[in-house]
């Protein structure tokens, strides 16, 4: 097994790992880092329940070699909330009941806060398009999107 | 087993790394096809070689009436970029529709190509775009086609050696439009059922210039050649761009998709010429005959709407 030290920022903070270049990130993530909030759910890019933000953009975390975010920013779920501060979309997620099994909704919420981080308001088209690759088979989906939409109402009355 | 993971920051550096040991290094863009590939990978390769640190390769410009974009656009960047939205619509819907948001600010262009599979939708729109890859080895450079980039079914024609570096499309002419069509079993996260993309030039009416192109065909997609034929010459109308439909479905042959190979599910496909491989959503060639023609309409009817917007 040939170790490398790879050094990344994850949630803020610098972190050093040691592990396989070639190991897929949510592996490093879930496994050496310890953050089970990042799901496994297909591994072929096809569910969206590994989604991690990547430099600000939302990517599958189960298609990434850990040596391609060397000195990249790392967002995963537990990065969401800020100073003990559930994320707008969280608190809408809850209010809404929008989680059921809630396998997807770690996906679902990094996906979202990479929406609203691009584009603070976002119409139905939007929260489509920056949903599309995560699959929930709970919910249909509407609870999810009313949550958006009115976590996003809510982000602009903060802002 | 992965020794290293490179991040070369020039070109003629990563043409140099990859030369040492060609058979041991695998290129890396996106990284977004080496789900299907991974397992195999992992055992034979050394050396990832990520280009995603090279500053040249990620520009997309206007050169001597080309666009050219740069080898690390991702399909994100591509669907956003204002000289591509000012050129290539049928670019646009391709590159803004592929896969998810996920694969597509991970996902490059060039590696749409390059991974050689023959769904491809970018190949499809590329090539009725007549796009022209620039490829680099240490020797030089050489350009080359879509149609040039198959090897065979699901394997690139590039060498061990070489690297895609740019992509170069001629910008859009006076009385050009294009359009690209898919048909898909659900939107998002679905590959195509076929793939139709259209370019035409049109002036006073009569058309002066007709691409259309259709995919899954092994190995690469095709110009439907009949297409153009029928086409320049004539009046843009409702009526031709049916007939050429009808013409389309006469002149290529689409392939039966039946059964899972494996190939999805993370093991390479042993069978040659594998239907499956072909297009992993299963569909008949009969029912991808059938659509056709509707597909053609629709597309050359949207060139044309792009045309007098
Ligand atoms: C869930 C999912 C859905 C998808 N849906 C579709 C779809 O509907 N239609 C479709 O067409 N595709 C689809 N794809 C495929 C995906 O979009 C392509 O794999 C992607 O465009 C490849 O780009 P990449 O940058 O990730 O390539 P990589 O995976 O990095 O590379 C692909 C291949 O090209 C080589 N390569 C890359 N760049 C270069 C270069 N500059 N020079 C030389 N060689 C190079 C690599 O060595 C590798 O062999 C899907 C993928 C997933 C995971
Ligand atoms: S586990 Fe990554 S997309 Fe399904
Ligand atoms: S809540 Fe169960 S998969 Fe979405």
């Amino acid at each position: 097994m040939s170790l490398k030290k790879i050094s990344f920022f994850l949630n803020g903070e610098a972190k050093d790992v040691y592990a396989n270049p070639g190991d897929m990130l949510v592996d490093v993530i879930r496994d050496k880092l310890g953050l089970l909030g990042t799901k496994v759910g297909c591994k072929t890019g096809g569910c969206g329940a590994c989604t991690v933000m990547l430099d600000g953009l939302a990517v599958n975390s189960c298609m990434i070699p850990v040596g391609k975010v060397a000195g990249k920013s790392v967002v995963t779920i537990e990065g969401v909330a800020e100073n003990n501060e559930l994320h707008p979309i969280q608190e809408a997620m809850m209010e809404d009941g929008a989680v059921q099994c809630g396998y997807c909704t770690p996906g679902i919420i990094v996906s979202a806060k990479a929406l609203f981080d691009e584009n603070p308001n976002p119409d139905s088209e939007d929260i489509h398009r920056a949903l599309e690759g995560n699959i929930c088979r709970c919910t249909g989906y509407i609870k999810v999107e009313e949550a958006i939409v009115k976590a996003a109402s809510n982000i602009r009355k903060e802002g | 087993m992965i020794q290293d993971y490179l991040f070369p920051t020039s070109v003629e550096e990563a043409l140099k790394i990859l030369v040492k040991d060609p058979e041991k290094s695998k290129v890396i863009g996106g990284g977004t096809s080496f789900y299907i590939d991974g397992k195999e990978l992992a055992k034979d390769i050394s050396y990832f070689i990520d280009l995603g640190q090279i500053k040249e390769l990620g520009e997309i410009y206007e050169e001597d009436g080309f666009i050219v974009m740069g080898a690390n656009t991702t399909l994100t960047q591509c669907s956003k970029n204002p000289l591509i939205k000012e050129n290539y619509p049928a670019l646009v819907k391709a590159s803004a529709n592929l896969g998810s948001t996920q694969i597509r600010n991970m996902a490059t262009v060039v590696g749409n190509i390059v991974n050689g599979k023959p769904f491809s939708d970018l190949a499809t729109v590329l090539m009725a775009l007549d796009a022209v890859f620039t490829i680099e080895d240490q020797d030089g450079s050489r350009e080359t086609k879509v149609k040039d980039m198959y090897h065979k079914l699901g394997i690139s024609a590039l060498k061990a050696t070489e690297l895609v570096t740019k992509i170069k499309i001629p910008k859009r002419v006076q009385g050009e439009g294009s359009a690209f069509q898919r048909l898909e079993i659900r939107e998002g996260l679905s590959f195509p059922v076929i793939n139709v993309a259209a370019k035409l030039v049109v002036d006073k009416n009569i058309i002066k210039d007709a691409v259309v192109t259709a995919s899954p065909l092994a190995p690469g997609p095709k110009v439907i050649e009949a297409i153009g034929e029928f086409l320049i010459g004539k009046e843009a109308t409702d009526d031709n761009f049916v007939e050429a439909g009808l013409l389309a479905t006469k002149s290529i042959k689409f392939h039966t998709s039946p059964l899972n190979c494996g190939a999805i599910a993370g093991v390479t496909c042993k069978f040659e010429n594998c239907h499956y491989c072909l297009n992993p959503v299963p569909s008949t060639a009969q029912y991808r005959h059938e659509v056709l023609p509707v597909l053609v309409k629709r597309c050359l009817s949207l060139a044309l709407e792009e045309i007098n917007d």
